[in-house]
């Protein structure tokens, strides 16, 4: 479970409402002890657009409704969180004019071969409705159940 | 032609928890046929039912995405690395 202080939530929600009523998507940066703990965050570019003008065939959705990451990005990012001691211990992004849920498209990418790719991290999730914040949850993977499960932000 | 092949954490337990193998192939294509028959269970991974890469399949030559050289066509030489990363992505 991670803890993350009102400030860093509150850039996080900013960067929601910016990019409303597109997906937001970032990374965050933190320690990793016995707790998670948020130190850092840092949005970054949605592709969706990009792969969905160039193949909407294989990309059928627009950032509207989905959101993908520049692999480089990531490692940079976690290259730099090394760095310093630290590592990506979550990401977040949004969910414009939907509740907060890890849906099956949320699941599929987090653990595409069933399995989790960052085990030890979360995955935070924000609704838009209107351009305004309507709540966040966390999502961690249960070593026991080996699925996501929910935890509530607001 | 060996290329050399960095495999994501959940694929290793194909390869005998290797993150790097070495397998033979001119292509793209040849070098994942390849580490199917070098390391079972790659096709249904990294392919769907229809033979295409999996959405969520990135393929990288050195640091080329190959959705931006020429596909799964992507010519490969002696001391190219192929790396293969999951998206990170998601949706409503």
């Amino acid at each position: 479970m991670l803890k993350i202080d009102n400030q860093l939530l509150q850039e996080i929600y900013a960067e929601c409402r910016r990019a409303w009523p597109e997906e937001a998507c970032g990374i965050v940066v933190g320690q990793v002890g016995s707790h998670l703990v948020a130190t850092q965050v840092i949005p970054v570019r949605n592709l969706q657009n990009e792969l969905h003008q160039s193949d909407p065939k294989r990309y059928p959705r627009d950032a509207k409704t989905a959101y993908v990451i520049d692999p480089k990005e990531i490692e940079r990012i976690a290259r730099e969180a090394r760095d310093k001691g630290e590592a990506i211990v979550s990401m977040f992004h949004s969910h414009p004019e939907h509740d907060v849920y890890f849906s099956r498209e949320d699941q599929d990418m987090a653990a595409p071969w069933g399995e989790p790719l960052f085990p030890h991290m979360s995955y935070l999730v924000v609704s838009v409705t209107a351009g305004e914040i309507k709540g966040a949850s966390e999502f961690y993977w249960d070593l026991e159940s080996k699925k996501y499960v929910e935890r509530k932000i607001s | 032609m060996s290329i050399k092949v960095r495999i994501p954490t959940p694929l290793q337990k194909l390869t005998n928890n290797q993150g790097e193998v070495e397998v033979k192939g001119n292509n793209v294509k040849e070098v994942l046929e390849a580490l199917e028959a070098d390391f079972k269970g790659f096709r249904e991974r990294l392919y769907d039912d229809q033979g295409q890469l999996r959405r969520f399949v990135n393929i990288y030559v050195n640091d080329e995405d190959i959705r931006f050289l020429e596909g799964e066509k992507t010519a490969v030489k002696k001391g190219d690395e192929l790396s293969i990363v999951p998206a990170i992505a998601g949706g409503n």
